[in-house]
């Protein structure tokens, strides 16, 4: 086998960063819209996306300006060695607690919709072990698959959006902006965790053949997802109305499993989709995975990122069991994002931005 | 060695991962049919008769019908398992039977369990009928294997006449539950000589049963409720039924909304249809005559409509015609002029268009 350079194209970073972001969130997300602004929860979703577009591009200047340093040696950087990897401690945290929650959630649907009599440890072993096995090859190989796999989420994300399509009443949607600013104010931190997973950029930059093209890559995979995410939102509301939605724990689910496929020649249709939805969480455990690698390897100061994930690989398993049900979870999945969510999207990379800008280093290539 | 320790692994895999726990089909019956009903005697308990499917062995299937009584929906199971032999498998039912007295009850907690188990089967037909769905159950089906497909297919091709929505599932029942300006409507079905009839529609305020509406009443309220629904329609000229106009008619509605001190709808109706009987006229129909037949029933129409809704907003003082989902996507789901006050007295105009598409073969 060939072995690559362990550099990725433009284009691959911005199928990284689309697949990444691609995961669990796209069940729940037109649920938690909907408790926020009713039935405004596409245009929430919308602002949320412009924002994190704003986030991304702050990245990629940061990245462009320390292209072959990484997080923690940008890090060590501008703030000391010590204080530099107290800072990126945290990070390393943010991605081995999310990686587990992406594998325990998506345990507690495949068990709800395909595998009720799997226990939940069974459906999560098998994922997390696949996702190790891929994760520690390298970004190259890591890119290679998900582009591989582009094609089939693209058609599942097709069929998923003809399907809503069927026996929609979008009169739901009205009226439109409806609620108070404030509202959507309140909401914005859900709807902008709903695109939590474009962090990984801060990790890839070395790996990056033309790190000056990073942004537009990732600009326009952010834009991909916005429109997957508010055509989601829009048919979700059509299908059951803002107030049904809200009820529901994963009512892009629940509106496969509602729709009718005419000719009823294919039922339980959310069956294959949930099989082929396997993928959408694959890609961004992996992604995860990797970028957790990449940051325990720069802390330990080791030299091999792959020996890090399998050191941590029974913590990532221990982190998805916290929890006695899926509730538990949601609620530690509020506190990651309240906490070191907000920590690694939004504080981190404008802290560098901003010392970077007074230290006056860096120079990009 | 490696080759060696995944064959093992392979073998193993194979050999761990198997049908634990399940039963052939002789030791599983399949429901087609669930109903509700309320126990009349003594304290109030659910009825929960359930119309299945077993397979004897040999090919022969057998239907079956099982009740459960219990406080609770899902306490009669308790009740039903201590007499069954079978396994019962969820997520097969064609139908959903609510009994009249249980429906006026109310049926918050099947609405509820509706949404909440994912096993149920959401394209599932729903209705309400008079009396015990048990003895529904118990007729004797003459053109189906069991009485939930007969049902179930009246209620699937109730759209073709009398302007019946085309859904009639569990999906829109939540929908219509929970969607705002809206309100629970479902088919109503009756004993016809032994066997189950459509008769009218029955109208919830919330989740509990308020009005029965006979289907002379209900053919008008359908013309506005629905889209795209079949209907057919008869003038009947001199009180004598030979000599009459008929049509058959596809409505398309559209409801606009305005607020001047009260709710104003304007609810336009176009009845797109074919002339099926003219024992009117008795030459060769023209261009002239075709209008005139479009206005007679635009006329007739338009009076029968507006006689129903004065009756609708007068006797049953609830909006049957699904139009306040129309103020509420104007004017706001938290606007206070979604009550059944303010459909009272709102100011429903109603304008019929009749367009002959087609006149059939006849010359005359």
């Amino acid at each position: 086998m060939q072995r690559g350079n362990d550099k990725i194209s433009t284009y691959q970073v911005g199928v990284l960063v689309y697949l990444t972001i691609l995961g669990v969130g796209i069940l729940t997300l037109p649920a938690s819209m909907a408790k926020e602004v009713e039935n405004d929860g596409w245009i929430l979703s919308i602002i949320a996306g412009i924002i994190c577009i704003g986030i991304v591009y702050i990245m990629c200047k940061v990245g462009e300006k320390f292209p072959q340093n990484g997080l923690v040696g940008t890090l060590k950087l501008l703030f000391g060695n010590i204080l530099g990897i107290i800072l990126a401690i945290p990070v390393f945290l943010y991605f081995l607690l999310f990686a587990a929650l992406e594998t325990r959630i998506f345990g507690e649907t495949a068990k709800i919709f395909l595998l009720n009599r799997t226990p939940l440890e069974m459906i999560m072993i098998p994922l997390i072990i696949l996702s190790v096995i891929l994760a520690r090859l390298g970004i190259e190989p890591i890119v290679r698959f998900f582009e591989a796999v582009t094609p089939v989420i693209a058609f599942v994300l097709v069929i998923l959006f003809l399907i809503g399509l069927v026996g929609s009443d979008f009169s739901n949607l009205k009226p439109i902006l409806s609620h108070d600013l404030l509202s959507f104010v309140k909401g914005i931190k859900s709807a902008m965790f709903a695109y939590a997973g474009f962090e990984a950029l801060l990790i890839i930059f070395p790996f990056i053949k033309e790190p000056n093209k990073a942004f537009k890559a990732s600009f326009v995979a952010m834009l991909l997802l916005i429109v997957a995410y508010v055509i989601t939102i829009i048919e979700c509301y059509a299908t059951f109305g803002s107030k049904l939605t809200q009820r529901f724990m994963y009512p892009t689910m629940s509106m496969i499993k509602a729709s009718d496929v005419p000719g009823a020649f294919i039922e339980r249709v959310e069956g294959i989709l949930e099989a082929l939805w396997v993928l959408f969480v694959y890609t961004t455990i992996v992604s995860l995975l990797y970028s957790l690698s990449v940051v325990g390897k720069d802390i330990l100061g080791h030299i091999e990122a792959k020996h890090i994930l399998i050191i941590f690989l029974p913590f990532i398993y221990l982190g998805s069991l916290v929890g006695d049900s899926i509730i538990d979870m949601m609620k530690y999945g509020d506190l990651l994002t309240n906490t070191l969510g907000i920590y690694t999207i939004f504080i981190l990379p404008v802290l560098i931005f901003i010392v970077s800008r007074f230290k006056k280093v860096g120079g990009g290539k | 060695m490696k080759r060696n320790v995944l064959i093992i692994l392979l073998i193993a895999l194979t050999t761990f991962t198997g049908c634990y726990e399940m039963e052939p089909i002789e030791n599983l019956s399949i429901i087609i049919g669930i109903g509700y009903d309320v126990q009349k005697e003594g304290q109030k308990k659910i009825v929960d008769p359930i119309e299945m499917f077993v397979f004897k062995g040999d090919g022969e299937v057998e239907r079956l019908i099982s009740p459960g009584i219990a406080e609770t929906i899902y306490n009669t199971i308790n009740d039903r398992q201590t007499v069954m032999s079978k396994k019962f498998l969820v997520g097969t039912e064609k139908l959903y039977l609510i009994s009249r007295e249980w429906a006026e009850y109310g049926i918050e907690d099947l609405l509820d369990t509706l949404v909440r188990n994912e096993n149920r089967n959401e394209i599932a037909y729903v209705c309400i009928t008079e009396g015990d769905t048990k003895h529904f159950f118990s007729m004797v089906p003459i053109d189906n294997t069991s009485m939930s497909e007969a049902i179930s297919g009246i209620l699937k091709f109730s759209y073709l006449a009398n302007f019946f929505p085309k859904e009639v599932t569990i999906k829109e029942l939540l929908f219509m539950y929970h969607q705002t300006g809206r309100r629970i409507i479902l088919p109503y079905i009756v004993d016809d000589k032994g066997k189950p009839k459509i008769a009218g529609i029955c109208v919830f305020d919330g989740a509990k049963l308020k009005h029965i509406i006979p289907l002379e009443e209900a053919f008008y309220i359908n013309m506005i409720r629905s889209r795209k629904s079949d209907g057919y329609i008869s003038i009947i000229k001199d009180n004598n039924p030979k000599i009459c106009y008929t049509i058959k008619a596809k409505n398309y509605v559209n409801v606009e909304v305005d607020y001047d001190d009260k709710l104003i709808y304007t609810i336009n109706i176009t009845l797109k249809g074919n002339l099926k009987t003219d024992t009117i006229h008795n030459t060769a129909i023209t261009a002239k005559e075709a209008k005139e037949i479009e206005r007679t029933f635009e006329e007739y129409i338009t009076e029968q409509l507006n006689k129903t809704i004065e009756k609708v907003q007068n006797k049953y003082k609830i909006d049957c015609f699904d139009i306040t989902k129309y103020a509420a996507a104007k004017l706001g789901k938290h606007s206070p002029l979604l009550t059944d006050e303010e459909f009272q007295r709102a100011q429903i105009n109603v304008k019929v268009k009749v367009i002959l598409v087609d006149l059939g073969r006849s010359m005359k």
